[in-house]
C-alpha cells in the first residue's frame, strides 16, 4: 500500500509540476514564440474545462452570438487562457516602431512578462523585448493598476468573460473583469474617424460581411495600452475586429490595428478564440447566475492592495 | 487506514495544493517579479486581518521569531476573489476560515525587496486543512 501511495504522490506532482511549466510558459510569462503557429493558449488542459458548452456540432445562427463567452481556460477568474484561445498578448509578431512609438514604448514600464534583466529573460533573446521587460508593479506605469480603464484591445484579450448582448441596432459587450460595458453600433452610422473628443472605449460601429461582423473602431484614449505589455497607440489609431462564429461554441476574432503614428505597418493579431459557457455556469456560491461583479473599485485596489501589499512588495513603503 | 498512509496522503494533498497555488501565481500579474518564487519558507501565524477583494486578497497575520519578537506580515494571495468563488471559496466561508485570531500554518515566497511582506502560497489551519485552495480536489 506504502509503495502505491508513492507511486501515485509521483505522478500527481510530475504532472501538476509539468502542467505548472506549460501555464508559465504559455499565459503569464508569455514565451516560447512561434511565429506562424497556431494559437497559443495558456491553460493547462489540452480539452475544453468541463464549464464550457462542448458540443461543436450543434446548428446555430452564424449572426446569433448572444451569450456568454470566455477565453480563460477554467471559464472565469483569472489567470491563463484556454489551449486554443491564444494567449495575453495582442501578437508575439511586433511590427517596427515609429520614432514616436519607440519612445511612447519605451516610457511605458509593465509588470506582465519575463523581468527585466532576469535570467529568464536573458535565456530568450529569440523573443520581442515587449515580453521580457516586466518590473515589479511598484514600479509599473500600467494605468490599469490605478483602476483606469484597460482599453478596447487590452479588454478583449484579458481571459475572462464577455457576454454579448444582441440588440435591433447595436451589440453591447460586458465585460465580467472589470464590469466594463462596450457598445457596437449596427444601425447603419458611418464610422467617426475624427472625434470631437477621445473616449476611452473609442467609437464602434460594426457591419456584416458574410458570416463575418466587422467592427471599426476610432478615437480610442491614447493613455490606453494595447495590451498588457505596454504596447502603446496613438489617437490616429484605428482598430478593425473581424469576429466569427465557426461553430455552436466557438468564435473566432482577429483584429487589425493601424496607427501610422506609432507602428510603421498595420499590426495583425493573433487569432483569439472564445468558447460558449452556458450562464448557467458562471455562479456565485449563492448560485446567483451570470457575470460576477468583478469591479476594479479604487478604494479596494490602490488605497488597500496597492498601498499595503502590492507596493511594500516592489520596495515602495507608503507612510 | 494507518498512521502512515494518512501521513502520505497530508503530504500529498499539501503538494498538490502548494502547486495549484504556484500555477496562479505565475498567472497572474506582476507576481513572478515582485516575489522569490524559487523559495518557499513555512511559517505559523495568526491573522489579524483578511481582506477578500479584487485583485487579490489580501491577508494579514503576526508571526514570532526566534527571539519571540513579533513581525507583522502583509500577504498577496495570487487567486482572485471570483476564481475562489469558482472552487466554492466564497467571501463569508473564506472570512471565517480567516477570522482574526485564527493560527495557521502558511508557505509564503518572500517579496524580493525584503520586509515582511510575501506571496501566499499555501494555507492550512492547525489540523492540516486547506484553506482558500483554488484546486478543485481541496475544497471540501
Amino acid at each position: 500500500m506504502r509503495n502505491r501511495l508513492i507511486i501515485l504522490f509521483l505522478i500527481v506532482v510530475g504532472g501538476l509540476a509539468i502542467s505548472t511549466v506549460i501555464a508559465a510558459q504559455r499565459g503569464a510569462a508569455p514565451g516560447g514564440v512561434q511565429r506562424g503557429a497556431a494559437p497559443r493558449g495558456g491553460g493547462q488542459r489540452q480539452t475544453l474545462n468541463p464549464i464550457f458548452e462542448q458540443a461543436t456540432n450543434k446548428p446555430f445562427q452564424p449572426h446569433d452570438f448572444a451569450g456568454v463567452w470566455s477565453r480563460n481556460s477554467e471559464g472565469f477568474g483569472g489567470g491563463g487562457t484556454c489551449f486554443d484561445c491564444g494567449d495575453r498578448g495582442f501578437s508575439d509578431d511586433w511590427p517596427s516602431f515609429t520614432p514616436e512609438g519607440q519612445k511612447r514604448f519605451d516610457a511605458n514600464k509593465p509588470s506582465y512578462g519575463r523581468a527585466l534583466g532576469s535570467a529568464d529573460a536573458n535565456a530568450h533573446p529569440e523573443e520581442h523585448i515587449g515580453r521580457r521587460r516586466a518590473v515589479p508593479p511598484a514600479n509599473d506605469t500600467d494605468p490599469a493598476s490605478h483602476c483606469n480603464p484597460e482599453g478596447l484591445t487590452r479588454a478583449l484579450i484579458y481571459p475572462d468573460p464577455i457576454e454579448f448582448i444582441e440588440l435591433p441596432d447595436r451589440i453591447l459587450q460586458h465585460f465580467q473583469w472589470r464590469y466594463y460595458i462596450r457598445t457596437i453600433w449596427l444601425d447603419g452610422r458611418p464610422p467617426l474617424k475624427d472625434p470631437d473628443q477621445l473616449r476611452w472605449w473609442g467609437y464602434s460601429t460594426g457591419h456584416w460581411e458574410g458570416d463575418t461582423l466587422v467592427v471599426e473602431s476610432d478615437g480610442v484614449d491614447p493613455r490606453t495600452w494595447v495590451d498588457h505589455f505596454g504596447n502603446p497607440h496613438s489617437d490616429e489609431m484605428h482598430v478593425q475586429e473581424r469576429y466569427k462564429r465557426v461553430n455552436y461554441n466557438t468564435i473566432e476574432l482577429s483584429m487589425t490595428l493601424t496607427d501610422p503614428k506609432t507602428y510603421t505597418k498595420p499590426w495583425v493579431s493573433q487569432t483569439k478564440r472564445f468558447h460558449l459557457i452556458p450562464k448557467e455556469n458562471v455562479k456565485t456560491v449563492d448560485g446567483w447566475k451570470g457575470l460576477i461583479e468583478d469591479f476594479c473599485a479604487p478604494a479596494d485596489e490602490v488605497d488597500q492592495f496597492n498601498q499595503r501589499v502590492r507596493d511594500p512588495a516592489g520596495g515602495v513603503i507608503h507612510k | 487506514m494507518n498512521k502512515q498512509m494518512k501521513r502520505n496522503l497530508i503530504i500529498l494533498a499539501m503538494t498538490v495544493s502548494f502547486i495549484s497555488f504556484a500555477t496562479l501565481a505565475l498567472a497572474h500579474h506582476g507576481t513572478g517579479i515582485s516575489y522569490d518564487q524559487s523559495k518557499t519558507i513555512p511559517i505559523k501565524g495568526t491573522v489579524t486581518e483578511f481582506r477578500f477583494a479584487n485583485p487579490h486578497p489580501q491577508l494579514f497575520w503576526d508571526s514570532k521569531d526566534d527571539k519571540g519578537n513579533v513581525q507583522h506580515w502583509s500577504g498577496e494571495i495570487a487567486s482572485n476573489p471570483s476564481s475562489l468563488v469558482r472552487v466554492g471559496w466564497g467571501r463569508k466561508r473564506a472570512e471565517e476560515a480567516l477570522k482574526p485570531g485564527t493560527t495557521i500554518n502558511i508557505m509564503i515566497s518572500p517579496a524580493k525587496a525584503g520586509g515582511f511582506v510575501a506571496l501566499v502560497r499555501t494555507i492550512t489551519d492547525e489540523n492540516g486543512k486547506a484553506i482558500l485552495c483554488a484546486n478543485p480536489g481541496c475544497t471540501q
